[in-house]
């Protein structure tokens, strides 16, 4: 019980930081000034275009997302070993590994709440918009989309152990962006490889975190069939059971680290 | 510096738009090209995008063009499926996936080919207007870029029934690419198929006939059979025999008989 109530307290501190740094205004005043101008656009006054919109709005979300959880994690340790507010903590009753789970659950919560309140915002511009809406693949792609946030932030998390956060943050980033865009085509570029990178790649492909699994922006945007619930939920415990994993590793590297 | 960051909201614009302002001022004063290959508007996006206003109008053009097949970049057309409601799950894209280096066990490539959207479709006639965003913007990205004003004409004209707006666009295109005989032939094709407007129709075609003569267009034998057709067939459609022989006569002395233009031209009696 009294764990719970320390990894709560924790939790709140770091959605407080979230909310409390104003970083959401920028962000949602950068999203108006983008989305609104281009809403008024009738081209070649032709009205009624909606996909476009939708699109762009999407790709802030999922860049606004990606750059706020990912700085958050990549700074926590970093941050709390150069202010040294690292000490207080540690003088608490709660071993290293709750103090981690505390304030890496604090970032995950506080990324989370801002995920959940974009697609809200979205999904409510749509109804607004239009008649239909595509409710199961929404759910679906926030569900993804929060598996994506888990997978990202745990290896920013465990990077942040050893590395300094801007150089975490900027690793993360090549491997997030290159398995984006090329983590479903590995096989194929496979099959052109000597036999050397060939066995790299497959390394590779087996153990990288393959992002492209929770990018369904294009079924969201172009009304494509919901996917089948089972393989949704297959990949969101691929991203927990890869997250676990990346965690279980950071909390053994900082209960051998010499503070 | 959050703070600062608020600043630069509304400051950003105000830059741009001056350095425009400046930049367009200067060059027209010192009577240079900013960029000679895209040519000098004054606009920022001309010097600052130079030739890569080409790339970046092509890559609109592909944005609508997957846009046109449900999102889906990978696609040939072959056995494609009209409606957008229509999403048939077939074994279409699986090309990728036939080459895997993991045939039996791969359970990420089954993760990927569920998830993903693989079925190969064509947008519905009544969702054109989603294409319009990225025509558009292929167009203003590149005015040299034919493609995109022959695609987004089509668009218009055809899926869209918006014909007059197809002409306009045309002439902006024609206005920008002074000896592009394409743009005239697909101007006139308009204005006979879809405005029945054969006077201004004519003029098109002759414009196109006289264009591909000049040194400054890319030779193209197609393009001036095609327009040499088209002012046969109006002759002929206006009981104007001795023209319609001329342009014959034309046809048959200077352009290669196995041309399919030059041979329906001929046909024509």
């Amino acid at each position: 019980m009294n764990h719970v109530i320390q990894l709560k307290a924790l939790v709140r501190l770091s959605l407080l930081d979230l909310y409390r740094r104003k970083d959401l205004i920028v962000v949602a005043m950068l999203t108006l000034v983008v989305l609104v101008p281009m809403s008024f656009a009738t081209p070649f006054g032709v009205k009624g275009a909606s996909r476009y919109l939708n699109e762009i709005a999407l790709l802030l979300v999922w860049i606004f997302m990606l750059v706020i959880s990912m700085t958050r994690t990549a700074r926590i340790i970093p941050t709390e070993l150069e202010s040294r507010t690292i000490y207080p903590l540690l003088s608490k009753p709660a071993s290293r590994t709750l103090i981690l789970l505390g304030r890496y659950a604090g970032v995950l919560m506080a990324s989370l709440s801002v995920l959940l309140l974009f697609y809200t915002l979205y999904a409510t511009i749509n109804i607004l918009k239009s008649a239909v809406f595509p409710w199961e693949v929404w759910l679906q792609a926030l569900l993804l989309h929060a598996g994506f946030i888990l997978l990202a932030t745990s290896l920013a998390f465990l990077g942040s152990i050893f590395i300094h956060a801007d150089a975490n943050f900027s690793i993360i980033g090549i491997i997030v962006v290159s398995m984006l865009l090329y983590g479903q085509n590995i096989p194929v570029l496979i099959a052109d490889q000597t036999p050397a990178l060939r066995h790299l790649l497959k390394v590779i492909y087996w153990i990288a975190p393959h992002y492209e699994f929770f990018d369904v922006r294009t079924r969201l945007i172009h009304h494509w069939p919901a996917i089948p619930w089972l393989i949704c939920c297959a990949a969101f415990a691929y991203a927990v059971i890869y997250s676990m994993i990346c965690f279980g590793l950071a909390a053994w590297l900082f209960n051998r680290k010499k503070i | 510096m959050i703070k600062g960051f608020y600043l630069l909201i509304p400051l950003m614009p105000c830059l741009l738009f001056t350095t425009d302002w400046l930049i367009a001022r200067n060059s027209a004063q010192q009577g240079y090209s900013a960029h000679p290959q895209q040519g000098n508007s004054g606009n920022l996006l001309d010097i600052l995008a130079g030739d890569a206003r080409d790339l970046i109008s092509q890559a609109m053009i592909s944005k609508a063009e997957s846009y046109y097949h449900g999102g889906i970049t990978d696609h040939d057309d072959c056995q494609a499926i009209t409606g957008g409601d229509q999403h048939h799950e077939d074994d279409h894209g699986q090309h990728l996936h036939q080459k895997h280096f993991l045939s039996r066990f791969d359970p990420w490539g089954y993760l990927n080919k569920h998830i993903h959207a693989e079925a190969h479709i064509h947008l519905d006639r009544d969702k054109t207007e989603e294409l319009l965003p990225w025509y558009w913007a292929a167009c203003e990205a590149s005015p040299h870029n034919i493609l995109a004003f022959e695609a987004t004409s089509y668009a218009l004209s055809t899926m869209l029934e918006q014909p007059q707006e197809a002409v306009l666009l045309l002439e902006k295109g024609i206005k920008h690419n002074p000896y592009n005989v394409s743009l005239e032939i697909a101007r006139g094709e308009i204005l006979i198929k879809h405005l029945k407007n054969y006077k201004e129709a004519e003029s098109a075609f002759l414009a196109a006939y006289q264009k591909s003569l000049h040194e400054k267009a890319p030779a193209d034998d197609m393009l001036k059979a095609k327009a040499l057709f088209y002012l046969g067939y109006l002759a002929k459609r206006r009981n104007d025999l001795a023209t319609l022989h001329r342009w014959q006569t034309l046809g048959k002395e200077t352009m290669s008989p196995d041309l399919i233009s030059i041979r329906n031209l001929l046909a024509i009696e």
